[in-house]
């Protein structure tokens, strides 16, 4: 009888329990989404790196002979080496895409997946592509591919589509920060393929260690004896940490990891102080009935199971539901918008041992606080139970007893005391407001901090309306004409890899001619003028490399085997392109030849000009920007959610406060009415509370925000350095959205100030 | 089974009080009960030095004015308050030495309680809340046997808010009888009711005490009400006034207020 008993109550209070059911729903849906999400995602990638033997370390240098092999065959731990060369070119026949092309002498580590066509072959002519590529500029198995590397080009029938377990993420030139693989692609090739295959000399040693080995501690080991066996200036021996594929979607799942963890401690915090203040109400509301059954002999623990299990049925509905919805749509959602970022097949979410045991836990705190609240009505014997519950002691406050209280209004009073004699109801009505607001800042933050971070690319760092890119078949005088004719600046773009004692990173440098395109700022976002004795670094590379101001790094441009080993003479700040800067003649000291790229200018730039072999684009500022803005939809996805949750978030934790506070205040606000106070003149006193609260909450809010922004920010990758930004509109926004939401729910009930019968009202309590 | 007041009654009174004079059981002490409460820094007695007892079978009748004490000897009396000193034996057992769950197991196996407000769980249906019992003693009656005995067997399946006030409190006192209490305590029960409604109610109580052999103290403050019982106790400011024996209790149909 008491489960029918425990079924009725609980549809007659089902808006409380439906909020308390929606946020649990809410909190577990989004922690285990993204969990079940993070989780799968690394799972996935992890059998997929077992399946297809990624190496465990990479060993890049000027040429590895068949001796380098035993050798490095011969280290304690090491399975098996294979050798290849890793060159970049462009295939010119789609758009200059840029292309990683790879000559395999094997194919046991880093094996290739096949999609389409035939497989791998390293004796075989032909070439095998990367299939998303392939697939984006419609090649297809049997079409004839030609790529371009320096000045060869390479033709050769397309004889298999792949994807290979080292290309899960990489990214064409250091200025495209988000990868595009239509632009961008890898080609794989037998070394017979290679336009002098007699002459060979391969780049790269990728490595496999036993699986007892595969431990960071072995592999650290077999590391620096590898280094030590080598002995030469000219290599780097790199593991998957260093390795720019392995490492961004390894980054991608932690940083998930930690954003689920903080939806889900706001959405669960609410869903808690939920079920204190409801549950609370509701035991409070049925004291009679408590000391009834106390009275006919139903025994304390009895009773305290029927009123715990209000607590852990809708918890365990709202949780256990939230996860199971959670797990079926988040990972599927948010490894969908993977696509075309990862090339990591089959990706799916996967359930997790935390998942269960938090959700199980969430379940076991909302059941524990139920059981808290409703302790208090089952202390005291049942004759006292029986009786309506003795008022609660009063205690002025300090303000209460100031001279200042008896200036103050009926109203402010009311409300004053009413907030302290219900601090757990203020308190989650402040929180509510808060987790709201700070979503919505947090959310609109984003889009500010993207488009500030734009602005700041084009604009204040690059300042040239025009940058008209160079071909491989430009020379410097062609340059050199260009910028005399457009009143431009000349750019050298290229690729580098840099090697600390900690770290290998790739990025870019930059080295700039004469002219006034190029800024730079300090950290402090100060500007900052190249020096002409050295290097710059960027605080971010600089960061991940474990340098600063001072230091040296070894360097060497992609495709050179001429190492640099250079004092960084300054830290500056970049938001997308991080590496070196450097002046003009700082690079030709260092006895390169200065080759530019690009040349920067102001003036309008006639289209026809692509139409010359030796321009490959010209870029307006302004379609850079659109083609920046465009690839950060993932972060648009994640924005979308906060603004969503938030909204949501806000609306159930307004309406469930609005009710408990509506029903406890009903015999108060009736007998106001019998007073005489007119029904608006109430409403106006209950809406001032809110008001209160509201604006307390979204302070609290704006600052968390700002916090969690500031967290996304620095955590969103190795390649951005982003900085928070909040614009105006963002206060705007995010403040007129919390006080919509605020006072949207809250006048609903202060219309029903009408509707209160104050005769029933006031009649006796039941 | 259902019993139903008859003509017959008076005939078959007389024999019931010759039996119960010949095997007269105590069923109840009060042994210098005192229940005081602290407010603030003021003692205050609700009960003081509180002697009595009652018999099995006994219909019992404390009366007195509002706040004179009769509800504190209810609640004493049914185990849902505890005694500040003195000692108040049921069947020999002393109830002050109980334990909290010594006095739940004692309230649910030998006292039923009819409040002055019905008390009825409003959620749960006329017959969930009296088979609401079966999960706290064994043996209880058949709520549809106990809902029939108070003549309710055809709201049976409506909620509380649906029955008029004396179909409530019938309704409470099938619960109450449903468990066969020995002792069956009620407070005001027909505080609530108009006179009819109240009569039968009155009536169904006696019938409790008469023919079913259950103790019945029915707590009022309505000295009309001393005419129907075998033992009327006075109280006043927290006393015992008096104890009165009733050699001829009337029918409660004789009973006008």
């Amino acid at each position: 009888m008491l489960i029918r008993k425990m079924w009725r109550d609980l549809m007659k209070n089902k808006t409380q329990f439906i909020s308390i059911f929606l946020m649990s729903f809410l909190g577990m849906f989004v922690f285990v989404g993204i969990d079940t999400e993070s989780s799968g995602g690394s799972q996935c990638v992890s059998s997929y790196y077992a399946k297809y033997n990624l190496s465990d370390l990479w060993v890049m240098g000027a040429g590895f002979s068949d001796d380098d092999v035993k050798l490095a065959s011969k280290v304690k731990g090491v399975k098996q080496v294979e050798r290849r060369l890793a060159l970049t070119g462009t295939a010119e026949k789609y758009d200059n895409a840029y292309m990683y092309v790879n000559y395999l002498e094997k194919n046991n580590i880093n094996s290739l997946m096949l999609c389409e066509g035939e497989p791998f072959d390293p004796d075989r002519d032909g070439v095998w592509l990367e299939s998303w590529f392939a697939d984006s500029n419609g090649i297809k198995v049997g079409d004839r591919f030609s790529v371009k590397v320096d000045s060869t080009r390479t033709d050769a029938i397309v004889r298999g589509l792949v994807e290979a377990p080292d290309y899960v993420y990489f990214v064409s030139e250091s200025d495209m920060m988000y990868p595009n693989y239509k632009k961008c692609g890898a080609a794989f090739m037998s070394p017979v393929m290679y336009p002098d295959p007699e002459n060979i000399i391969y780049n790269q040693l990728i490595i496999d260690v036993y699986d007892e080995y595969s431990g960071d501690d072995s592999v650290g080991i077999i590391k620096k004896k590898l280094e030590k066996r080598f002995d030469r200036d000219d290599i780097a021996v790199t593991d998957r940490d260093q390795n720019l594929s392995y490492a961004t979607f390894d980054a991608e799942m932690k940083q998930h990891g930690a954003m689920g963890v903080m939806f889900a401690v706001v959405f669960v915090a609410i869903a808690l102080l939920g079920i204190v203040t409801t549950m609370a109400r509701v035991t409070a509301g049925q004291r009679i009935q408590i000391g009834t059954m106390k009275a006919l002999g139903f025994s304390k623990t009895a009773i305290t199971m029927h009123y715990v299990s209000y607590g852990f049925i809708i918890s365990a509905l709202g949780c256990i539901s939230g996860a199971y919805v959670g797990y079926l749509v988040m990972p599927a959602w948010i490894l969908g918008m993977f696509e075309g970022a990862y090339l990591i097949p089959g990706l799916k979410g996967a359930m997790t041992g935390r998942s269960i045991a938090v959700t199980a836990a969430a379940v076991l705190v909302s059941t524990l606080v139920s059981f808290l609240s409703c302790r208090k009505e089952l202390k005291d014997p049942p004759a006292i139970t029986l009786k309506p519950p003795a008022p609660k002691k009063v205690r002025h406050s300090g303000l209460e007893k100031s001279r200042l209280w008896l200036r103050l209004d009926f109203s402010t009073q009311w409300n004053i005391r009413d907030v302290m004699r219900n601090k757990l109801r203020s308190l989650m009505g402040i929180l509510g407001v808060m987790g709201c607001a700070m979503l919505l800042v947090c959310g609109f933050g984003c889009f500010d901090s993207i488009n500030g971070l734009i602005d700041k690319m084009y604009g204040e760092l690059m300042t040239a309306s025009n940058k008209i890119v160079l071909s491989a078949d430009a020379d410097a005088d062609y340059a050199y004409d260009l910028s005399v004719l457009y009143k431009g600046q000349m750019i050298e773009e290229k690729s580098v890899e840099f090697v600390s004692d900690t770290a290998k990173k790739s990025g870019s440098a930059t080295i700039v001619d004469k002219g006034n395109f190029i800024h730079i700022q300090d950290s402090r976002l100060k500007p900052l003028k190249l020096t002409d004795r050295g290097i710059a670094m960027t605080s971010k590379m600089a960061g991940l490399l474990g340098l600063k101001e001072g230091d040296r790094v070894r360097w060497h441009i992609v495709g050179d085997d001429k190492w640099q080993y250079s004092r960084i003479e300054q830290i500056y700040r970049d938001p997308s392109v991080q590496g070196i800067t450097m002046k003009r003649n700082v690079f030709e000291e260092m006895e390169y030849t200065f080759c530019p790229t690009a040349v920067l200018t102001n003036k309008s730039v006639d289209p026809v000009l692509t139409e010359e072999d030796e321009i490959s684009s010209i870029l307006n500022i302004e379609a850079m920007k659109a083609a920046f803005s465009e690839t950060m939809e993932i972060m648009n996805a994640m924005v979308y959610v906060m603004v969503l949750a938030a909204v949501l978030l806000g609306v159930v934790v307004l309406y469930n406060l609005g009710v408990l506070s509506f029903v406890e205040k009903t015999r108060e606000v009736a007998t106001l009415k019998v007073l005489g106070f007119s029904s608006s003149k109430i409403r106006r006193i209950l809406q001032k509370q809110n008001l209160w609260l509201t604006v307390i909450g979204i302070a609290v809010g704006i600052w968390a925000g700002w916090e969690m922004l500031y967290v996304i920010c620095t955590t969103v990758s190795d390649t951005l350095d982003m900085f928070p930004i909040l614009y105006f509109p963002t206060y705007v926004w995010s403040i007129g959205g919390t006080f919509l939401v605020s006072i949207g729910v809250n006048f609903m009930f202060s219309g029903k100030v009408k509707n209160i019968d104050m005769v029933d009202a006031l009649k006796g309590v039941e | 089974m259902p019993s139903p007041m008859t003509a017959s009654g008076k005939k078959r009174r007389a024999q019931d009080n010759k039996d119960m004079a010949e095997e007269k059981k105590v069923l109840i002490e009060f042994k210098d009960v005192c229940k005081k409460y602290n407010q603030g820094e003021n003692e205050f007695y609700a009960l003081r030095d509180a002697n009595l007892t009652i018999d099995e079978g006994e219909m019992v009748v404390i009366l007195g004015p509002s706040g004179a004490g009769k509800s504190t000897l209810l609640n004493l009396l049914g185990g849902m308050d505890s005694a500040s000193s003195g000692h108040i034996y049921f069947d020999g057992e002393d109830l002050t030495t109980f334990s909290d769950n010594m006095l739940t197991k004692y309230r649910a196996e030998n006292v039923g309680v009819v409040f002055q407000f019905y008390n009825l769980i409003p959620t749960l249906t006329a017959y969930e809340n009296v088979a609401l019992m079966k999960d706290i003693k064994s043996g209880t009656t058949d709520p549809k046997e106990a809902l029939t005995a108070v003549g309710l067997e055809r709201h049976m399946h409506q909620f509380p808010s649906q029955l008029s006030g004396g179909e409530q409190q019938r309704t409470s006192i099938a619960r109450a009888i449903a468990k066969n209490p020995r002792l069956l305590l009620c407070d005001e029960p027909t505080g609530a009711l108009d006179t009819d409604t109240g009569k039968e109610v009155l009536k169904l109580l006696q019938d409790m005490s008469r023919n079913k052999k259950r103790t019945v103290v029915m707590v009022t403050h309505n000295s009309f009400f001393a005419d129907i019982a075998d033992t009327v106790i006075r109280v006043k400011n927290g006393g015992i006034r008096s104890i009165d024996h009733n050699e001829h209790p009337k029918d409660a149909d004789e009973v006008n207020w």
